[in-house]
């Protein structure tokens, strides 16, 4: 799937020249998709991002990278929404999530560098980094949210 | 390369002698189907959809187990059966790294140097990951193999992300 996006990326990568206008993220297609796939948000990824790089500007390298900017700093917020209710309350849980979110942050740093420096020097390497980074940011949020509604039960 | 192993002892100590034979253990006796799941990985066609895979060979080894050792409740039972999936998960790992990290090294050294803090970062943070379900019992759901079997989880999931670098180099 991933050389699918990086193929698209790098078909979509026109030089930026004229192009004036700023693509525009919708945060509501994400909430909506959410909704509807409660137990299976994974679809949802990539979504708001495709859909921004479909407006005006969205088409270019800095349009892209724009729009997967966007949508990761969508689901940035929804992941730091459940850290805090889930580490709210003092002790060794809470300690214990911080470690493992610290481990994450150290993994997705290391692992987006390694996929983004097989294309150094392409076009294509800030885009890749970036989509890496939204994916795992997404995927994180999605596993917290998912122990939020775990708690719940127990 | 952490926990398993110390409880995967206890349990084994915790097998009423009379279990026979004697000295064998459930740890040892534990038998996943490698090539079903071989079999199943590639029917997916790979990638994460792979990760249906997971866990589809467990009853049947549990089964065997307590076919064997009358004595083995289902938990007891399970978690050797954990430990060999985690085996054969590990060892699939394993292998595709050693493919990737010898494509890298043949490409430059800052590539190699790259995919090695990756993995090593990956193993932190699995640890972790997999200690925080221990903690918290799988959310209320996993008891006693809440860790393992998120450590079988995760080791899956790296060796199919990295079968998709694999290809990609390729």
């Amino acid at each position: 799937m991933r050389s699918i996006l990086i193929a698209a990326l790098a078909l979509l990568a026109v030089p930026a020249s004229a192009q004036t206008a700023e693509p525009v993220h919708d945060d509501a297609l994400l909430t909506a998709c959410l909704a509807e796939n409660a137990e299976a948000g994974d679809v949802c990824i990539g979504r708001a991002s495709t859909a921004c790089m479909a407006t005006p500007g969205g088409d270019t390298t800095i349009g892209m990278s724009t729009c997967i900017a966007a949508e990761t700093a969508q689901w940035d917020g929804l992941l730091n929404d459940a850290y805090k209710e889930l580490t709210a309350e003092p002790g060794k849980r809470a300690d214990n999530l911080q470690a493992v979110q610290r481990s994450w942050i150290a993994f997705v740093d290391a692992a987006c560098a390694y996929e983004a420096g097989a294309y150094e020097g392409g076009t294509v390497a800030g885009s890749v980094g970036g989509a890496c980074k939204m994916t795992n940011t997404a995927r994180r949020a999605l596993d917290l949210r998912g122990y939020q509604q775990e708690g719940s039960v127990r | 390369m952490t926990s398993a192993r110390p409880k995967l002892l206890a349990i084994c100590l915790a097998v009423p002698l009379a279990a026979a034979p004697v000295g064998a253990m459930p740890a040892d006796q534990a038998d996943i189907d490698a090539p079903a799941l071989d079999a199943c990985i590639a029917q997916t066609g790979g990638g994460q959809s792979a990760m249906s895979c997971v866990g589809t060979t467990r009853d049947a080894c549990v089964a065997k187990l307590k076919a064997t050792y009358k004595d083995v409740g289902e938990v007891h039972g399970e978690m050797p059966c954990l430990g060999a999936e985690r085996d054969y998960w590990e060892g699939r790992l394993t292998d595709r790294y050693d493919r990737l990290m010898a494509i890298e090294q043949g490409r430059a050294a800052e590539r190699a140097e790259a995919l090695r803090q990756a993995e090593r970062a990956w193993i932190a943070f699995r640890d972790a990951l997999c200690s925080y379900d221990r903690i918290t019992n799988g959310h209320g759901t996993g008891g006693e193999t809440a860790e393992p079997i998120c450590l079988v989880r995760e080791t899956a999931r790296q060796s199919l992300i990295l079968d998709g670098y694999i290809a990609d180099r390729n």
